[in-house]
């Protein structure tokens, strides 16, 4: 999906320029229509979105309350996905990556990512989007042959795929509308500013990644920031009611990128960016993990703590048992790692998990003979 | 110019040459495997399936109806070179576990999967040598059909490399049909070691 984001054309550009002068306003939204109906059937079919019903309507909750003018017409779907994107299309349905739920901490920055990818919508950004680059013809040709329809769609719908002048606007709409709802307005440039951080942390800077343009971010976060001191009187955060409702969701991406075994990232958000305060106790197995990919000076000795720390604060969570047990026995701490190893097995529910750590107890025992 | 066209023909015919060459797939015959002493392995294929060097990859694969449907692969890896996505080698030595984790990860890497299920790891033996079998299911990308496919990996490592087999098959109908015919596959495989150049 990352790929897909990552693509530079715009199909909905061409979808409308090769006959452009030919066509009016009308046949041209159709044919909009039509492109963007095919791409989200592509979508669904993907097996990519998250389909929590629950997670949906919390979503959902927060569109309605920000546009109740629009209220029939905007969508929400969760999208797995680990990096932070969100976007809307021009059916009126958006699109949240279930990395953005992570990253997020409350409810007033959900808001601020909602507000503004409604405003695409309610100010027809993406026909808009047509008609300002109906003179780039070439190359968006020449681009949509090379990139699959989906990414073409996506790439100019997504947070980052409009002009500057139109994401100037979909920022300032959307925090007027948070305020009026009452959430606190300066969650906006939070929450851009700790892409910001991640960009630079992650050392990206151009290319396959929404968020690169560093300078346009930077914009953005004092131009937010300044729309906020315009719309103050908005207070709420609803932080608890938020990490409650996305609970599943944020821990099944933390798993994710654990999966990729990327521990330069677990280590980023749960540590430096404090992620792990919202969070269950459970998810310090991730930060342990991480610690141990990354494998930097002094990380190798801070995971066995923090395995450590797992276990004192959620002692029924199975995870690291094993690692520490798999840690110890590699120290040649052999009869705390048989020790550790088996309580993982008795806590580890799904039996198809334990093959490995039976088999270490087995040479453990062995050995101990 | 005239060289510049002699020349341009002379690619052309090269390249049809060699994909001539690329599709020329043998037909497996019973108790008698397949033999890479290149590679160092070998395999005895269903009877009646056809097999090849896949393209675009390093695979051997066997297939009745066709590689997109299902596939019994045999994969060599060598260490230095073994998780080319994550830019990560092997070793001999490595727990199998962990060997487990790199291959999911740069799997999902390599292909662009977002949606990966691992039904099951576990500890598995490959031609008497410790190793793991991963078993999964994922959807390709949607450019690629959003097909649900099931696959099973077993792998081992050798000395000069990490040797893998697999299968794979959309979930709907294939997967279960020739799921046997993989374990007798897996039987029969047999590390060698290459021999030397």
């Amino acid at each position: 999906m990352r790929a897909l984001c990552a693509a530079a054309a715009g199909l909905i550009v061409v979808a409308a320029t090769p006959a452009h002068a030919a066509l009016t306003e009308v046949e041209q939204r159709d044919r909009i229509r039509l492109e963007v109906s095919h791409a989200e059937e592509q979508l669904r079919n993907s097996g990519i979105l998250v389909g929590d019903p629950a997670l949906d309507a919390y979503l959902q909750e927060i569109t309605d309350r920000l546009f109740p003018d629009h209220k029939d017409e905007l969508h929400l779907r969760g999208i797995r996905d680990s990096e932070f994107n969100a976007f809307a299309m021009p059916s009126g349905s958006v699109y949240f990556h279930t990395g953005a739920l992570l990253r997020i901490q409350d409810e007033a920055q959900l808001a601020s990512i909602l507000g503004h990818e409604g405003t695409h919508y309610t100010a027809d950004h993406a026909f808009k989007q047509v008609v300002h680059t109906k003179h780039a013809i070439g190359a968006s040709m020449v681009g949509s042959l090379v990139v699959p329809l989906l990414a073409d769609l996506v790439a100019i719908s997504s947070m980052a795929g409009f002009s500057r002048e139109h994401e100037r606007e979909a920022d300032q709409k959307g925090i007027e509308r948070m305020s009026q709802c009452g959430y606190d307005p300066r969650a906006g440039a939070e929450i851009m500013g700790r892409m910001d951080r991640e960009l630079t942390a992650r050392g990206i800077t151009h290319g396959g990644y929404f968020w690169a343009d560093h300078p346009k971010i930077q914009e953005r976060v004092a131009s937010l920031g300044a729309f906020a001191a315009a719309h103050p009187g908005g207070t709420e955060r609803n932080r608890e009611r938020y990490l409650a409702a996305t609970e599943g969701v944020r821990m099944e991406t933390l798993s994710v990128i654990h999966r990729r075994l990327d521990g330069k990232l677990l280590v980023f958000l749960l540590a430096d960016e404090k992620l792990l305060d919202t969070l269950p106790p459970r998810a310090r197995f991730y930060l342990a993990e991480g610690l141990r990919l990354r494998g930097k000076p002094g990380d190798s000795e801070r995971a066995v703590v923090e395995y450590e720390s797992t276990i004192k604060q959620a002692p029924d969570d199975p995870n690291a048992y094993q690692a520490l047990g798999i840690r110890y026995m590699r120290d040649g701490r052999k009869a705390e790692a048989l020790v550790l190893l088996r309580q993982y097995v008795s806590l580890e529910h799904d039996e198809t998990r334990t093959g490995y750590a039976r088999q270490y107890i087995a040479s453990l025992e062995q050995e101990k003979q | 110019m005239r060289i510049f066209r002699w020349i341009i023909g002379l690619i052309a015919a090269t390249a049809l040459a060699s994909a001539a060459q690329a599709q020329a797939w043998k037909t497996a015959v019973a108790d008698q495997p397949h033999v890479n002493p290149g590679r160092g392995y070998a395999v005895q294929f269903p009877a009646g399936w056809k097999f090849n060097r896949l393209w675009f990859s390093d695979e051997t694969g066997a297939t009745h109806d066709g590689p997109a449907l299902q596939v019994i692969f045999v994969d060599f890896r060598a260490h230095k070179n073994a998780f080319k996505s994550l830019k990560k080698s092997s070793s001999l030595d490595m727990m199998p576990q962990e060997m487990a984790e790199l291959l999911v990860a740069d799997m999902a890497k390599e292909r662009g999967l977002e949606n990966v299920t691992i039904k099951s790891n576990e500890p598995a033996v490959l031609s008497g040598r410790p190793g793991f079998r991963l078993n999964f299911e994922y959807k390709t990308p949607v450019e690629r059909g959003a097909v649900r496919m099931h696959e099973i990996v077993v792998c081992a490592a050798g000395a000069p490399g990490l040797y893998l087999v697999g299968y794979r098959a959309p979930v709907l109908y294939y997967f279960d049909r020739d799921v046997d015919r993989f374990a007798d596959a897996v039987k029969s495989f047999t590390i060698t070691e290459p021999k030397a150049r």
